[in-house]
Order: structure tokens, then C-alpha cells, then sequence
């Protein structure tokens, strides 16, 4: 099959220049046929998506002539579908959405209005993108647009690394200023009298990668923009929005919730499509007793040897930025044995430096790597040139997501091969086992809550820097005089006649992280050698999980190990080091409940089950690690951790079953006790599904709900009920025994998760007794209710069993 | 659980590290009006008057605050919320130990000053709410001064509201006039943009920022960043005024003074924080003539020659910059060496450049040991004498110039034999 772009109409996409000839006619359709001849089991689903032709409409009458002469001159003479509509949408001046895959000339569809109104009336525009690296690929992307028409048009990143001294320029002459939201709310609001100008003629607010602005992130930006929208009000400017987003099932909420107004969503892409070869793959049984399977890792090397090998250009996607570190280490054992040559194999992730993060980004651009290992970072249009083969090592945890993840390969409507590995996770399993649900799946909603309580007060503090709030004004959902009433007695704001001035000798936008919300990153600094370097940063919330003092923390697969660990000042002192295993630490986790908030229509009264929403505190502690040997996965020992309790007052979904209930249907406490952990594992993975949040966001728990008791998988496999010091306590010689199953909203104060999860609670226990009753295994595994490690016979009861009869019972919640 | 609290709970699990100091206001009173606010079913049974310092209370009430406030500070009321303060200090009077006479002269010695010394100055300092920046810091006192009647006419305008502020921001903008230079310590990066931001917010024209600028804290870095410990005011003002303040409220403590006045209506502090910006203004006055001393004469003043003689070289004066680094040959560095035998290459002083050169090539410096090849090579025309100074191996001009001379010489010597 040739390259489809070489016989492709051009239209509102740059032609491709690529002119890469491979010998081999289409490698990347032998390799799926050599995958799918060798490994004919392991494959359980395939999508091949034929390469399909663009649907065109001629450029709009009233395109201002230069224009149309710098899109010429890049080979355009008219415009895929999707980019007319968006123009006709925004000339009437509404609010636009735009969702088309990747490499489908999304650009173009806000590029045209900004420079058209650039053109034509000195009218400015300001573009968001989620990170640096982004920006700075759209300034060079219009400046070739620029370049080609001589449109001069002024456009400018500004952000951290932008110099001081040119800072005034780009305030002052900049057409098009590119940022971020960071930027914009930390170096951008709290000086906009020095935008003054900017501000006035403001048309244009471009916000790209829309959909990663969703849970904390994205209701900190909603907040940004609400601030944005207020300082624009102040010098008379009222911006139409520009949104782009990745597929997801709900683009116009999301962009209206994000900018508060209603938008049009332009959600058919007339761009052609290179042919897409897609392998659902599902690695072997190797015990089939335990349902245990070959892990993904080694599935995922494979896969991505055999192409590497072929010379194509592989990328890996990894789910932890621990798994990112094994595979590159396995990687690098194979591909870059020898020191003295350059290296083929590359980690990429968050936490490390920007400059290495661009440095790799480059090579990837001129092809001088052959295969990369991310996380989630390179999930967005980071430009790194056109990749072959994508493997995803395990499923990403949303539909959106993995698509996204995919789109990494073919760019530039070359054909390209995703393989999607499943790891023993449930919803792995789930997927793989059942390809025409992924297959033909809507994805997910993205949801934000701009007014989370926290976020909001962190934004109206930072507006009331910005400019003084006047009597009557409203910011967000909550009480504005509450919130105000509040700051006030902090000191922060004082009110005179009818209004708010800010009266803090301090800048509280720098107090305030987008990206969490918690206070606070940690370094990791290496003081080997004698020197004190930044190795890596990592936020507040992860921290007592991955730098406890003896963790071993990975760095481009070099492992350092934690000597100090500086709570206080948010340090970690580490050291190179030889060590052949890694570490994982053990998570105790006691839950209260504090107050419901809603009940399902079930009573004590009649022993069904109940489920409820409300507001929980949860104290956390990491007693200790495990050791665990590189490729043998073994646990080589433990080891202390002594930090302090992790405390938090968050939102729940809980589902409770009367004791005369548990008595009646199983043999055992410890029988319930199993069932309720399984039911927690499958429920919490089925919630993660139906809530589109980084499964991290949700936490899990078991416990008596009254902060008395929780329970664990201990080592022998089996549930443990412990008090938070550790002491082991005997099921049977409890008084009554009521254990109830959390899923958490794993932020202080939540971040609305579990009341859209409380609405679907029937299609999450529902979804969760299919997922189990449909697993292959025979007494439990990691695909269905977690790692069985105890046989059946031992327990005289089947886990799974146990697991599904919980659910049953939950499901008389009346709901 | 009530907002407040709730709030504080979720900020310290989020892990805020110092918990906010709530509580600055009278708490009774507050507290009540919180729970008043935040329950506004509840029928107030608490005082629902909350007596803030100067809020919004009726307008003989604010009447009254000027009034008071203008008392404390031996000033007048200028317009609703805003005090102006006005102070002579004469010029036959001195600072530290500096007459202000001396501001009468011209102080075309400092290179910045050049050509303006007809310009008439106007000093400039302010107290602000912070020292963040950014558009929630506001300037509460703005102080101005300038010579008029054979006197330093100190001005100073104080915020009691900020309702003062469009007020007190056009007040001061028509004192300033149209041809007048600013002089500030750090104002050009600190008091003027703040101002502007003012300006910009309270909707008005911004009489500070395209305006000509003199900035003290520049010289005062070139002659003395390499000497002093710090160029704050205060060691300027010790070292080169011989002022020193009794009880000084430091500057630092400014915002809090106002804020307690502001929000609690304690004015205490305020006298204080007038009197250390009037000392601030006076010392910029003393110090606009003393820095011209120093840049006459960096020497008696032992301040950085080298870096005062750079200053007038970028003006345009090397005459000066020469002459001030020849006057003071033993107290320069290596740097200020080469520079001044750079300037002695340009002005033609070739024995006195190459004597510096070599003094310094003696101690390693390749880059002079370069000079003196090109020196020897081009205006003495000597390939062979030029070729001894290009023997380090470590530099490539070096080597390249080595190469390049060793075939000069070869073709030399080749036309010579060819002679013979």
C-alpha cells in the first residue's frame, strides 16, 4: 500500500513532506500480519481503520486576500469541512468548540479568525496551551503561515522562560501572545494594568488540548478564566473563545462549564485519515489456578523489540512513572548496550527537567531516537514528528485517552499500528476480553467543579488582588460576600463603602499551584559527588507513596535512593545508587464518615443494602515498604517508613450492608470481609471508567465507616481487619460487624467526583458483578477482584464467589 | 462545620505550611458578623454593626477620620481621603554631613546627568501596601520634593481610604508639572511602574511614567555594588551622607502600620512611617550632588574606579574614563588594567598600552599576550618578535596566529633566498 498522503488532495492541512522512503512497501502492515500469524491467541480483538478521504468546502468569501495568498503558498486552496464551520460559527461571534482527531488541521480553524481579525483590525488574541513545549510549536507553526503570506503579524510566547527584556514587547507589540494557563494566572492577571493595551483589543481567546483541563486542572483553569473574564470586563473587552479538544462525550459542557457561556460544537472533521491497523492484546495464562497472566510489561517489550528491530519508530505508553522506568531500563538492556554509542532508547515523563524533556522532544523530531517510553506527557500534541507503532502498556483508563495515546502514531496520515496491551488490571481485562464494547465505545465526560471550595477561594483571592470586588459582583457559585466575609477576617481584603480591596503584603497567586491542591512540590536532589542537583520534582499528594526515606526513585531508569527525607522543607536528599530491585510502599487507609449528604430510598428497617454520598475524613498511613527484584518481581524484604499520618476531608460514595444481612449470607466474617474486598476492587475500577478521572483520582477503601477499623489484603491474600496502628483484629470477636465499601475523592475537599458517581451508582455495581461473573478465573485473579494468592481449598469458600455475592446484595440498594 | 473552619481544615490537609493568621481584626464583633452573614436566615441577635475602621460609615464619618488623621501627621486635608503633608527644609541646613546647598550645583559629573543639569529635579519616593508588585500593592504614601524659594519643598500625599487614591494620584501628578526629572532610589523599577498600575486602575492619565528618569540606585551600584556589602539607602546614607536615622521605623514594617490604621483605625505607626519617607526623600536630595562627587573623583570617595571610568567611556567621555584609570593604575584589577590599556591602544599610547600588556601577559593573560603579537606584528611590523607571544599551545588564536606568522616568516625567508 503506498502512503496515502503522497496521493492526497490538498487542503487545509501542510502538504506532507515527508519524504522518508522505506524499502519495504508497508512495514507496518507486515508487522501486524507477522504480530497476528505468531501470535494468534494472545490477540483477541483488531480494528482496521481503511484510510478515508477528506471532505472539502472552498475558502470563505470575505478571507482577507493576504491570507488566502500565505495558504496558497503552503499548498491550501480550501478548507477540510470541519474548518468552514468553525469559521462560520466564530464570524457570528459565538463561543466555538472544535473536536477533531489529531492531524486533522485543527489549527486552522483558530488561526484563520486571529489572523483574519489581526488583519483587519489590530484586534489581539491570546492562546493557552497546557504546557510550554506546546506554545512554543504553535508560535513556530504561525510564524510559517506568517512567513509564507508576509501577513506580518507579531506573534510571541511569553512564559516562565520568557526574558525580561523582551517582556515588554511581547505586552506591548504582540499580535498573538502564546501562554499557558500558569502564566496566565500567575505572571499575566496579577500585571494586567501592564496589559492594559493587550487587554482593550482582546478578540480572541484560544484555549487548545481542552480536554486536559478536567478534574483539579481543569477547575482551577475554569477559575483562571473566570478571572481572565473579569479583567477583560475592566478595560471594556468581552473575548469570543476558541476551544479544541480530543475526542471526548461531551466537549460543548465541558467548554461551557470551562468559559461559562454556551458554545457550538463543531465535532465532524472532514480531514482524510491514513489506514489504522489496532491489536487488542491479552497476554497468555501461565497459571491458569490463580488466573494469573504473563505480565504486560513482557508483552509490551516484545511487541516493542520486534519493531524496533524492523526500524520502525516506536513509542511506549506506561501508566506510572515507575513502569515508564522499567520498561526503558529493559529497553535500554537490549538497544543501547553500548556506552559509546548514541542512545536509541528514551524515557520521557513528568518530573523531569524541561530541559532534558526538550532535549529528548528534539531528537524525536529529527528521528535520532528509535523508540520512546512515556507516561501520559506525550499524550498531548507535543510535536515529535511522525511514529510508526504505539504500544500502550496497559490501558490508559479512558477510551479518550487510549484514542489520544494512539493518535501518537501516523501523524502525518501514514499508516501506523497501536497495540494495546492489557495488564491484569480489570478494566484491562474487561476491554480486551470484550473488544466490540471498546471498539464501539462513546468515550467519556470530562467534568470539572469550578466550585470546589478550596479552588474557588484560592481564585477569589487572587481576583481580589487583581482588582477590588464591588458589592453585588458574583465569582463562581458559592456566596461571593461569604467567601469575601472569610478573607477578611484572614486580613487579606477590606471592605470600604461598596467595595473589597486587597490589603496583604503578599502575591497570592504564587501561593496558589494549578495543577493540585495541595501546597507545595518536593525536590529530589542528588548529593552524590560532593554537588546538590535537582534531580526531579514530585507534588505533595505523591509524595509519602514515592520518596519515603530507602525508596528507590527512578530517574531515566537510574535508580537513587532516599537517605533524607526533609518533610518540613520539601526535600528529598538521594543518592546514586546499584540496587537490582525497587520499592512499593503499603498504604493503610481509615475512613469516617462525617456526614451523608443523600441516601438511597432503602431503610435500616428492612436489611437491604444502603448507599449514600456525604463528606468523610480519612487518615492515611504508609507504615512500610516492599522490595521488589527487577525481572523475578520477587519480594526481596521490607522495610519502616515513619511519616507523618496523611490527613483529609474529602467526598465519598459508600454502600453498606446490615450485619443480619452479612450473617445470613455468608458462612464466615472473614468470607464477607473477602467479598467486600473484591467488591471494592472491581467497583472502584468500574468507577474510574464511568467518571473519566486518572484512576489515582478515586481511592478505595473497606472499613466500619466510624474510623474504628479497615480492612487489607494481607500477605497470605486473604482479608485483614487492622486498627490504623497495625494491630491485627479477629473478624468473629468483633461486637457488630457492618462494614461498608468507599470510593473517595482522593483530594482535600474532593473535586465533585463522587456525587455524578452516586446518580450512576446501579450501572457501577452493576458493571462490577458483570466484570466479575464474566472472568475466566475460577476463584478470583487480578482481572476481577485482585490478586487470589491463598487456593480455594485453604479458604473453603471461593473470593470470587464471596465478591459476587456482595454485589448482589448492594444491588438491592434501591437505587 | 462552618465555612471558616472548614476552610482551615482543607487548607492544612492540602498542606499548607504556615496556617493564615486570621484573627487581625477585633474578634467579638467579628466573628458575630460572620455567623450573621453566613447564616442570613438566622435573625441577628448579635450587634449587626461592624464598627471597621474607616468602611463604610456615613460620610461625617469619614469627614472626621481626614480630619483626625491630618491632625496626627501636621497636615491638611487635600481632598476625601487624602492628607498632604508639606514640609521646608532649607538648603543652608544640613544632612549627615552634607550641606543641600550643594544641589544648586550642577551635577553634570554624573555621566547620567549630563545634559540635563538645566532640568529641574523632582525626588520621588513611596510607601506601598507591599513589595510584591502587581496590582493589589497599593502606594498609600506618595512623597515628592523639589527646590523652590531657596528651600527643599518636601510633599507628602497619605492615603486614609482607599477611596483617597484617584485623588491623591492627580494631585500629585499636577505638583509634578511637565519638564521636571525624576530622582528616585530604584524607582524605575519599583515606584514608577507601581504607579502606573494606580494610575491605570483609578481610570487616570499617568503623569510618572513617560517622564524622564534618574535613577540613584544605577551609580550608586557601578561606583560601590564591588565595595559595600549592600547599596540599600540606609548604607549609602551612612557612607557617603554620614546620616544616620534615630529610631527609624524600618521601611519593612510600613505596610503593616497602614494596614492597622486602615483596618482597625490604629494611626500609632503612621507618624513614623511620614517621617522615614521625608528622610528618604532628603537623602536622595543629598545624595543627587554626593554622587556627583564621586563621580568626579572615585578615588577620594573610595569607590570602584574602574566601574565609575566604564560609566563615563559609555557616555562617550574615554578622555575621562582614561584619565580617572591612569590616575588610579594601582588600585585596578586585571580587568580594569586591560581596560585601560585598551583605551590607551585607541587613544594611540602605544609604549603605555604595551606596557600593560605586558605586565599582564607576565601573569598568564593569553588575551594580552595576543595584543602584543598584533602589536608586534602589524604596527612594528616585526613577524619575528610577534612570534615569541604566540607560543601557548592551549588557545586556538593562538595557534592559528603561530601557523599564520610561520608562514609569513617562511615566505619571508623563502623571497630571501631567492635574493641571495
Amino acid at each position: 500500500m503506498a502512503t496515502p498522503a503522497a496521493q492526497m488532495p490538498r487542503a487545509g492541512c501542510p502538504p506532507d513532506l515527508d519524504s522518508e522512503s522505506l524499502s519495504d512497501p508497508d512495514p507496518i502492515a507486515r508487522l501486524a500480519d507477522q504480530l497476528k500469524a505468531k501470535y494468534r491467541g494472545r490477540i483477541t480483538g483488531e480494528l482496521i481503520t481503511p484510510a478515508r478521504p477528506g471532505r472539502y468546502a472552498p475558502l470563505p468569501p470575505g478571507l482577507d486576500p493576504r491570507l488566502c495568498a500565505a495558504l496558497a503558498a503552503r499548498g491550501v486552496d480550501r478548507l477540510f469541512s470541519h474548518q468552514a464551520q468553525a469559521w462560520e460559527a466564530l464570524s457570528a461571534g459565538r463561543h466555538t468548540v472544535v473536536v477533531t482527531p489529531t492531524a486533522s488541521g485543527k489549527t486552522l480553524c483558530y488561526n484563520l479568525p486571529v489572523l483574519q481579525a489581526a488583519l483587519n483590525g489590530q484586534a489581539k488574541a491570546l492562546y493557552l496551551f497546557p504546557t510550554k513545549a506546546l506554545a512554543q510549536d504553535q508560535v513556530a507553526e504561525i510564524l510559517e503561515l506568517n512567513r509564507a503570506g508576509e501577513l506580518g503579524v507579531r506573534a510571541y510566547t511569553f512564559d516562565g522562560d520568557t526574558p525580561g527584556d523582551a517582556r515588554k514587547a511581547v505586552r506591548t507589540r504582540g499580535d498573538i501572545v502564546v501562554s499557558n494557563p500558569d502564566m496566565l494566572h500567575q505572571g499575566i492577571l496579577p500585571h494586567h494594568t501592564k496589559w492594559a493595551q493587550f487587554f482593550e483589543n482582546l478578540r480572541y481567546v484560544v484555549i487548545d488540548e481542552m480536554h486536559t483541563y478536567r478534574g483539579v486542572f481543569g477547575s482551577h483553569v475554569a477559575n483562571v478564566l473566570r478571572r481572565l473574564r473579569r479583567v477583560c470586563r475592566f478595560y471594556g473587552a468581552d473575548p469570543v473563545f476558541i476551544l479544541c479538544s480530543a475526542t471526548i462525550a461531551n466537549p460543548a459542557e465541558l467548554a461551557s462549564a470551562l468559559i461559562g457561556e454556551e458554545v457550538v460544537a463543531v465535532t465532524e472533521s472532514g480531514a482524510p485519515q491514513g489506514a489504522k491497523y489496532l491489536l487488542l492484546w491479552n497476554p497468555p495464562v501461565i497459571n491458569p489456578d490463580l488466573g494469573i497472566r504473563a505480565s504486560a510489561r513482557s508483552q509490551t517489550t516484545r511487541i516493542a523489540r520486534m519493531s524496533v528491530k524492523r526500524g520502525l519508530k516506536t513509542i511506549l505508553f506506561a501508566q506510572t512513572r515507575l513502569m515508564v522506568e522499567v520498561l526503558t531500563k529493559y529497553l535500554k538492556d537490549v538497544f543501547d548496550k553500548d556506552p559509546r554509542k548514541p542512545a536509541r532508547v528514551a524515557a520521557y515523563r513528568g518530573g523531569y527537567l524541561p530541559t532534558e524533556r526538550r532535549a529528548t522532544e528534539q531528537k524525536l523530531r529529527a528521528g535520532s531516537l528509535d523508540c520512546v517510553i512515556s507516561t501520559s506527557a506525550l499524550e498531548l500534541g507535543v510535536d515529535i514528528g511522525a511514529l510508526d507503532v504505539c504500544v500502550l502498556n496497559g490501558y490508559p483508563g479512558t477510551i479518550a485517552g487510549t484514542w489520544q495515546r494512539l493518535g501518537r502514531a501516523g501523524r502525518r496520515q501514514r499508516p501506523a499500528l497501536g497495540v494495546l496491551v492489557a495488564s491484569s488490571q480489570p478494566l484491562d481485562q474487561y476491554i480486551v476480553r470484550n473488544p466490540d464494547f471498546f471498539l464501539g465505545a462513546s468515550p467519556e465526560h470530562a467534568r470539572i467543579d469550578p466550585d470546589q471550595l478550596l479552588i474557588l477561594l484560592d481564585h477569589v483571592r487572587c481576583a481580589a488582588f487583581e482588582l477590588p470586588f464591588r458589592e453585588g459582583e458574583r465569582f463562581g457559585g458559592e456566596s461571593l460576600n461569604d467567601m469575601l466575609g472569610y478573607l477578611e477576617e484572614e486580613g487579606v481584603v477590606h471592605r470600604e463603602g461598596e467595595r473589597w480591596h486587597w490589603t496583604a503584603d503578599s502575591y497570592p497567586a504564587n501561593a496558589v499551584s494549578l495543577r493540585s491542591v495541595a501546597e507545595g512540590n518536593f525536590v529530589v536532589v542528588d548529593i552524590g559527588e560532593g554537588a546538590q542537583t535537582v534531580v526531579a520534582e514530585v507534588d505533595y499528594t505523591s509524595a509519602p507513596m514515592t520518596i519515603y526515606e530507602g525508596a528507590i526513585y527512578m530517574v531515566q531508569a537510574s535508580p537513587y535512593q532516599v537517605e533524607e527525607l526533609d518533610w518540613e522543607g520539601r526535600k528529598a536528599f538521594v543518592r546514586r545508587t546499584r540496587a537490582d530491585y525497587y520499592t512499593d510502599a503499603i498504604d493503610y487507609t481509615r475512613l469516617k464518615i462525617l456526614e451523608a449528604f443523600e441516601r438511597s430510598a432503602s431503610g435500616e428497617a428492612d436489611n437491604r443494602a444502603q448507599s449514600a454520598h456525604g463528606e468523610v475524613h480519612l487518615v492515611r498511613r504508609i507504615p512500610g515498604y516492599k522490595k521488589i527484584r527487577y525481572y523475578t518481581h520477587e519480594n526481596i524484604g521490607y522495610g519502616n517508613i515513619n511519616l507523618p499520618d496523611q490527613e483529609m476531608h474529602t467526598t465519598a460514595l459508600w454502600w453498606q450492608l446490615a450485619p443480619e444481612t452479612l450473617a445470613a449470607a455468608f458462612s464466615s466474617r472473614q468470607e464477607a470481609l473477602d467479598g467486600f474486598l473484591g467488591a471494592a476492587y472491581a467497583l472502584h475500577h468500574v468507577a474510574a471508567l464511568e467518571s473519566m478521572s486518572e484512576p489515582q483520582d478515586l481511592g478505595r477503601a473497606v472499613g466500619d465507616g466510624d474510623a474504628q477499623w479497615f480492612a487489607t489484603v494481607g500477605a497470605n491474600g486473604r482479608g485483614q481487619m487492622r486498627r490504623l496502628d497495625g494491630t491485627e483484629l479477629d473478624p468473629e470477636a468483633e461486637g457488630r460487624f457492618r462494614p461498608a465499601v468507599f470510593l473517595y475523592d482522593n483530594y482535600p475537599g474532593g473535586v465533585g467526583l463522587s456525587a455524578p458517581l452516586f446518580e450512576s451508582r446501579a450501572a457501577i455495581v452493576h458493571g462490577a458483578r458483570a466484570l466479575v461473573e464474566a472472568c475466566e478465573c475460577r476463584c478470583g485473579c487480578p482481572a476481577c477482584v485482585g490478586p487470589i494468592l491463598a487456593s480455594d481449598e485453604v479458604r473453603g469458600y471461593s473470593p470470587k464467589a464471596a465478591a459476587v455475592q456482595v454485589l448482589s446484595l448492594l444491588q438491592g440498594d434501591g437505587a | 462545620m462552618a465555612l471558616k473552619q472548614r476552610l482551615s481544615t482543607l487548607r492544612r490537609q492540602a498542606g499548607a505550611q504556615r496556617d493564615t493568621e486570621a484573627g487581625t481584626c477585633a474578634p467579638g464583633t467579628q466573628i458575630a458578623e460572620r455567623v450573621r452573614r453566613l447564616r442570613p436566615a438566622v435573625p441577628a441577635s448579635a450587634p449587626a454593626t461592624r464598627q471597621g475602621a474607616c468602611g463604610s460609615g456615613a460620610p461625617g464619618d469619614a469627614a472626621r477620620r481626614d480630619a483626625r488623621l491630618a491632625e496626627r501627621l501636621d497636615g491638611e486635608v487635600l481632598a476625601p481621603g487624602v492628607i498632604l503633608i508639606e514640609h521646608r527644609v532649607a538648603l543652608e541646613g544640613r544632612h549627615g554631613a552634607r550641606a543641600l546647598r550643594t544641589l544648586d550645583d550642577s551635577p553634570s559629573d554624573l555621566p547620567e546627568a549630563a545634559g540635563r543639569s538645566e532640568s529641574e529635579w523632582i525626588f520621588v519616593d513611596t510607601e506601598t501596601t507591599g513589595l510584591s508588585g502587581g496590582s493589589g500593592t497599593t502606594v498609600f504614601m506618595l512623597g515628592l520634593a523639589r527646590v523652590q524659594d531657596n528651600a527643599l519643598v518636601v510633599r507628602q500625599y497619605v492615603l486614609s481610604a482607599f477611596a483617597g487614591e484617584a485623588a491623591m494620584l492627580a494631585a500629585a501628578g499636577d505638583w509634578l508639572g511637565g519638564r521636571a526629572v525624576l530622582v528616585s532610589y530604584n524607582g524605575k523599577s519599583f515606584d514608577v511602574p507601581l504607579l502606573a498600575a494606580r494610575c491605570r486602575l483609578a481610570g487616570i492619565a499617568d503623569p510618572f511614567s513617560r517622564r524622564d528618569h534618574l535613577d540613584l540606585l544605577h551609580p550608586t551600584r557601578r561606583a560601590f555594588a564591588r565595595i559595600w556589602d549592600d547599596c540599600r539607602l540606609s548604607t549609602v546614607e551612612r557612607r557617603l551622607l554620614d546620616f544616620r536615622r534615630l529610631n527609624d521605623l524600618p521601611g519593612s514594617e510600613a505596610p503593616a502600620a497602614w494596614l492597622a490604621f486602615v483596618q482597625r483605625g490604629n494611626d500609632r505607626l503612621l507618624p513614623e512611617v511620614a517621617r522615614h519617607n521625608h528622610w528618604d526623600l532628603v537623602s536622595l536630595a543629598a545624595l543627587l550632588p554626593a554622587l556627583a562627587e564621586v563621580h568626579a573623583d572615585p578615588g577620594a570617595w573610595g569607590a570602584d574606579v574602574a566601574g565609575v571610568a566604564r560609566a563615563h567611556r559609555q557616555r562617550g567621555d574615554e578622555e575621562r574614563a582614561r584619565a580617572l584609570l591612569g590616575a588610579h593604575r594601582d588600585r585596578l584589577d586585571d580587568a580594569g588594567l586591560r581596560e585601560l590599556a585598551r583605551l590607551q591602544r585607541r587613544a594611540g599610547a602605544w609604549s603605555e598600552a604595551c606596557a600593560l600588556w605586558e605586565e599582564l601577559a607576565s601573569r598568564g593573560c593569553v588575551e594580552s599576550r595576543m595584543h602584543l603579537a598584533k602589536y608586534h606584528e602589524h604596527v612594528r611590523r616585526d613577524p619575528r618578535a610577534a612570534l615569541a607571544y604566540c607560543t601557548d599551545t592551549s588557545c586556538d588564536a593562538a595557534l592559528q596566529r603561530r601557523r599564520r606568522l610561520q608562514d609569513k616568516l617562511q615566505r619571508r625567508s623563502g623571497q630571501r633566498d631567492w635574493f641571495d
